[in-house]
């Protein structure tokens, strides 16, 4: 299948000897982080991570500041009390769903709880797509959905996008027949988003012309700032075809604690249960998750931190006429006009890791996560240093003084 | 003690802290629902409240080992928004660590959200349709509902009434063109432990007869067994294709609520298992603290003893109310009380102590009891001694 070739191509675009020998600071800690991500990460698994030794880490669409002190304490009070951590997640999962569920108003029994929202769209996938219904995503965008139905033998669709964008006409024409759309908005990488009313408009469509169910993860939804967008949680409580994917593993600052959510109907969220496996999650995550969203305040002031670190860094390219995408996530996707992995590895000599290739774009875009402030600071002066470096690489010509 | 969702909702709401009262009412109504199939696998749904024995799930009362419990705390700070391929420990570092414990390769060697993950993975890439599941009954069921969703023939052979003990011979027989089978051992929930030469010859039977078939043995409680005769299965596991030990931190290690485990095998079906696994399955915390515990030699010893102990005591105990149990080799026992698991799960309920859930097809005969500490032990024999009275 030609996705699978492509991902495949992808996973073995560098090897990990040339990242080991490329790199001058803690070599295992380098080549393990440069990785970009879940797949990968086996791949470095003979290598030890000498602690201390961190790249500043702007390759993977974390939150730099992980969860606040509240949710810190209440995951510590996870430990209080008595053994807990020795005992099964047990009630702490239906007290997490209570709290989304009145967080976002919706019924208790909307919501669904995994093990990052990662595993809620596999098991979406599973039951929604088969050898006869194919699954319908876009190319660039979120994998997970894509690599597990291809895992399952499941026929997919992965529409290329159209001005970086993702192309909802055509996502909505491959939706015939299919069991499953998956509709990443804002789109990884490429961080743009489409409005409530254009994606409302492509529920409408698929709705009354197909059988297929409609999957919208909303991942990056809390770092949203254009005033058109509106999330689709209304929705999924209204259509039992439509599901609405969330995380707290972004503006929440909880990636390691591994807990994403969906709304979706009950009779949607009872066929995906029979495939799910509900024993996923760790009780300090539950309890911290369940802090968290109680906090909303927390996640705004996040969320405006990172709108002023990316607005900083979305001027520095503008002012090096570096064309960058609308970013509406906690990552941007640049026009550096250099291979995205040079540019990595360029980066990487300077002690910064940046996002891994997402062909087709990968001869000229680079996903770069934000981070704080000062971060993004150090960040620019070291792409001012690298880019013209990557150039010169990139046309084939060698410097000594880029290897340096 | 039911709450209503308003005065759920109108307690603390603004600090976000949980109260145990609140968890503990929320999760009796939610938690079944919230692990469907899963749930009444798990028993019982609440962490234990004041003065309850929870003697049901199999769990180590008294958690995890110190150092685990500070790698814990140590880790939420620094990492808990990082990945866990880029936190310290990472998922590299785990399975790294674990393959010096086992003598073996990184390669060797799959982590899992809890061996239950790992369970499942391998009912999904090794069952389908053409390709039956071989089990045992009662025994852990989860693998068997993924087989069953994919549409594979499950086939559970009884275990015998005699010892409890898995039937081997016929769980071979019926190997033949399988495409995965299950051996627990020591078996949940009869307890019982085949010997070392046993799970060899039963390997090498399968191995013979149904080479493609893979072999599955799940040791979640391979630490706590004395028995002189047992042998784990992992050199057999890594010299042997197709044939993988699932272990976990659940268990022996205190660490349930930290969704750890992993399975050990021929790297060939150890990278089966990992294209199969969750993308980022484990998570930081329960990472550290796995990796923290890993070096806990004297504290498998130390639990170890306290379980057979407080074991030995209600064997013992039952054994004077003429009740037999399997020769336990976990940290459970499963006894013969000649009535209904369920009345004397309600009876217990009413004295504040849970024991486990229903094992058919032994549900009318057998009830399953987890080892808690001394203190609770003595306590829940008294309750056992009135409600059988």
């Amino acid at each position: 299948m030609k996705t699978h070739e492509r991902i495949d191509g992808m996973r073995n675009g560098v090897s990990r000897r040339s990242f080991v020998k490329s790199v001058g600071l803690g070599a295992s800690a380098a080549a393990i982080m440069s990785y970009d991500g879940p797949r990968a990460w086996a791949r470095a698994m003979s290598l030890s991570l000498p602690v201390q030794e961190r790249p500043l880490l702007l390759h993977n669409n974390e939150n730099p500041l992980g969860p606040g002190t509240r949710v810190i304490a209440a995951m510590n009070d996870a430990l209080e009390g008595g053994p807990r951590a020795g005992r099964y997640p047990g009630g702490a999962i239906g007290e997490l769903v209570e709290a989304i569920a009145r967080m976002n108003n919706v019924p208790a029994d909307y919501v669904m709880v995994g093990n990052g929202s990662t595993q809620l769209l596999r098991s979406a996938t599973q039951v929604f797509t088969s050898p006869t219904k194919h699954l319908v995503t876009a190319s660039p965008s979120y994998e997970e959905v894509r690599d597990y139905a291809t895992l399952n033998g499941h026929p997919v669709e992965a529409l290329p996008l159209k001005d970086m964008s993702l192309d909802l006409t055509a996502m909505a024409d491959a939706a015939r027949g299919a069991g499953l759309v998956f509709v990443n908005n804002p789109n990884n990488p490429t961080a743009t988003l489409h409005s409530g009313d254009s994606i409302g408009a492509l529920i409408d469509r698929i709705l009354s012309e197909t059988d297929a169910m409609i999957m919208v993860d909303e991942a990056y939804h809390d770092y949203v700032t254009d005033p058109g967008h509106e999330t689709q949680i209304p929705r999924a409580v209204k259509e039992r075809r439509v599901i609405v994917a969330r995380t707290f593993s972004k503006a929440h600052g909880m990636a390691g604690m591994r807990i994403g959510w969906v709304v979706a109907h009950p009779d949607t969220i009872a066929r995906m249960r029979e495939w799910h496996y509900g024993l996923s999650l760790n009780i300090p995550s539950l309890l911290g998750a369940r802090t968290s969203i109680l906090n909303p305040d927390r996640i705004a002031h996040e969320a405006e931190r990172n709108t002023a670190a990316r607005q900083f860094t979305l001027d520095w390219f503008a002012s090096r006429d570096i064309a960058t995408t609308d970013s509406q996530a906690n990552f941007i996707f640049a026009r550096t006009g250099v291979p995205a992995g040079d540019f990595r590895a360029a980066n990487e000599r300077h002690g910064i890791l940046v996002g891994r290739d997402f062909p087709p774009y990968e001869r000229e875009w680079s996903r770069i996560s934000i981070s704080t402030m000062d971060d993004m600071r150090r960040a620019v002066d070291v792409f001012d240093s690298v880019l013209p470096v990557a150039t010169e690489q990139s046309n084939g010509r060698r410097s000594d003084a880029a290897a340096a | 003690m039911p709450l209503s969702r308003r005065a759920f909702f109108g307690l603390d709401v603004s600090s976000g802290q949980p109260t145990a009262p609140l968890i503990i009412a929320r999760g009796r109504e939610a938690l079944a629902e919230e692990l469907g199939p899963l749930g009444s696998e798990i028993g019982v749904i609440e962490p234990p409240q004041d003065g309850e024995i929870r003697i049901s799930s199999n769990e180590n009362p008294l958690g995890p080992p110190p150092a685990a419990v500070e790698a814990i705390r140590g880790s939420f700070g620094r990492d808990a928004g990082r990945y866990p391929f880029n936190s310290q420990p990472n998922m590299s570092d785990l399975t790294s660590a674990l393959a010096e414990k086992h003598g073996c390769e990184p390669d060797n060697i799959v982590l899992g959200a809890g061996s239950g993950e790992i369970l499942k993975n391998a009912a999904h890439a090794f069952t389908n349709r053409d390709r039956h599941f071989v089990t045992g009954t009662p025994s852990y069921l989860q693998p068997s509902r993924v087989a069953r969703y994919l549409g594979a023939t499950v086939v559970s052979i009884p275990v015998s009434r005699a010892d409890g003990k898995l039937d081997l011979d016929a769980m071979e027989a019926a190997a033949r063109g399988a495409g995965l089978i299950f051996l627990c051992n020591p078996n949940n929930p009869t307890s019982t432990v085949h010997t070392g030469s046993d799970v060899r010859a039963f390997a090498r039977t399968v191995r013979r007869n149904s080479p493609n078939t893979v072999i599955h043995f799940d040791e979640a409680y391979h630490e706590y067994v004395t028995h002189p005769d047992y042998e784990p299965a992992l050199e057999l596991a890594l010299e042997t294709p197709k044939v993988f030990v699932t272990r976990t931190f659940s268990k022996l290690f205190g660490m349930a609520g930290m969704r750890i485990g992993y399975g050990v095998g021929h790297r060939d079906t150890i990278a089966t298992l990992r294209r199969y696994s969750l993308t980022v399955n484990t998570n930081v915390p329960g990472l550290a603290a796995a990796y923290a515990a890993v070096r806990e030699t004297d504290f498998v010893l130390n639990e170890q003893r306290r379980n057979t102990a407080a074991k030995q005591f209600t064997v013992d105990f039952l054994a004077r109310l003429g009740l037999e149990c399997y020769n336990s080799q976990t940290n459970f026992i499963f006894v013969e009380l000649g009535r209904p698991a369920a009345d004397f799960r309600a009876a217990c309920r009413e004295h504040g102590v849970s024991v486990g859930r229903d094992f058919p097809p032994m549900e009318r005969t057998h009830a399953r009891i987890s080892i808690g500490t001394m203190d609770e032990m003595k306590r829940a024999c008294e309750v056992f001694e009135e409600v059988l009275a």
